[in-house]
């Protein structure tokens, strides 16, 4: 009898635990929304900075990445040239110019944190999705497994509201 | 390889063990990296990436790191239990059945991902946490049945035995120290069965992409043949040996054989 409470009792605990694992998951998948669903909207790109730099000399010339600087870091890049981003439901990525719209594919990998851009002309590029907010996006080049980018691109949501206002 | 248990085992069912399933790890980690961007051979980083999504409140995030650690470990816990509990009954079916639960994960995400994979977000998820679980249950097993010196999968715990017992080599005694010099001895095939699996994987994804998992699912099939065949030829020659020895004709002394008569001889 005794043999059979005990045996009882480690069933339990190994259920308690094993259920916890899974309420704490529910508990923190639901707290937040995925970033496949934040990252839906139009954003406007904000700055380009050097998030690791070069070498000492351009250490010398500060963070702040030109407009010159970054033509020819995007001359071989799909987003070249792109001021504002628009991310549909689809898997479609639109990438506005003031002249044209032009289509990507997008995909988020691992715990969505890489974003991958597939242009079917050129191979797939992929970008670190260092942050990712209501707000606020942060894309580091380069998505080495092991080193930060070195180049890093913030942009700002543009919420329906905002976008009504600026083009009125 | 898989039926010795324990301190059974000798250092060539450890090499032998432990060379063939971290070749199949390097496949896997390296060819996940490739495609999700995600190592699901070892948990290290992942708990250093939970802490960080916890603590930038990336709740979504965090909740998926936690879900494949959770996946190795339930590998690793899997793996134990089905040994533990049939290693009494049938070693080598007990021994074998996790590496068949393995092939069947690494099969799954093979056909998965070379023919409905959609490249999405909840995809990716899903086929790194059965890939951890996978890895986990190579793992468990193979720390199980080696009395724990032999993990494949991941390879911080083995840099560090290396690096303390090519310390070690420093000094005369421990260098004559055969069962040392035996343990490097597995360290070493296990390192570089795992850096060549990975270079391998790397290469061959580019041609056959997920087809990788297949060839993975196929050096751990070679373990459970390779002994069911060594099993198989045991029980052949014990057999023969046990059935010669009923046949054979029971020898008479000599005293008791009669001289046969000369007729006989000459066929008259």
């Amino acid at each position: 009898m005794k043999k059979k409470t005990h045996h009882l009792k480690i069933k339990l605990i190994y259920a308690l635990a094993f259920g916890t694992c899974l309420a704490l998951f529910i508990i923190m998948s639901v707290s937040s929304p995925s970033p496949n669903t934040t990252i839906l909207g139009k954003w406007q790109e904000v700055s380009w900075e050097y998030e690791k730099l070069p070498d000492a000399h351009t250490a010398a010339l500060g963070k702040h990445i030109n407009n010159t600087l970054r033509n020819e870091i995007t001359r071989e890049l799909v987003i070249h040239q792109a001021e504002t981003w628009e991310f549909l439901p689809d898997g479609k990525l639109l990438l506005h110019t003031d002249a044209k719209s032009v289509p990507l594919q997008w995909t988020l990998k691992s715990r969505g944190n890489i974003l991958k851009l597939d242009h079917w002309e050129t191979s797939p590029e992929h970008y670190n999705l260092q942050a990712l907010n209501e707000n606020e996006m942060v894309l580091y080049f380069n998505t080495d497994l092991q080193a930060k980018g070195i180049a890093k691109m913030k942009f700002k949501k543009i919420h329906q509201k905002d976008y009504a206002q600026k083009i009125q | 390889m898989l039926r010795k248990f324990n301190n059974s085992r000798t250092i060539r069912d450890n090499i032998q063990l432990g060379s063939l399933t971290a070749f199949s790890a390097g496949m896997v980690n390296v060819t996940s990296v490739i495609i999700f961007f995600a190592f699901t051979s070892n948990v290290t980083g992942h708990y250093a990436i939970l802490a960080e999504e916890i603590s930038k409140g990336n709740w979504y995030q965090a909740a998926v790191v936690f879900a494949w650690i959770f996946m190795f470990f339930a590998g690793n816990f899997c793996s134990n239990l089905i040994v533990i509990n049939f290693n009494q009954k049938n070693t080598y079916a007990a021994h074998s059945a996790p590496l068949m639960i393995e092939i069947a994960c690494l099969l799954a995400v093979g056909t998965y991902g070379q023919f409905f994979y959609r490249e999405t977000l909840n995809e990716t998820e899903i086929m790194v946490a059965l890939m951890l679980f996978a890895m986990g249950i190579q793992n468990g097993l193979t720390a199980s049945i080696s009395n724990f010196s032999v993990k494949t999968t991941h390879l911080t715990g083995l840099t560090t035995d290396v690096g303390l017992l090519t310390s070690m080599f420093t000094k005369r005694e421990y260098r004559e120290d055969k069962s040392l010099r035996a343990r490097a001895r597995v360290l070493f095939a296990i390192a570089t069965s795992y850096v060549t699996g990975g270079i391998f994987a790397g290469v061959v994804y580019q041609q056959i992409g997920f087809m990788v998992f297949y060839i993975a699912s196929l050096v751990i099939g070679v373990i459970i043949c390779y002994e069911y065949y060594k099993i198989k030829i045991r029980k052949m020659v014990w057999n023969r040996r046990k059935r010669s020895s009923r046949c054979k004709t029971p020898v008479i002394p000599e005293q008791h054989i009669r001289p046969m008569p000369e007729n006989v001889h000459s066929g008259r």
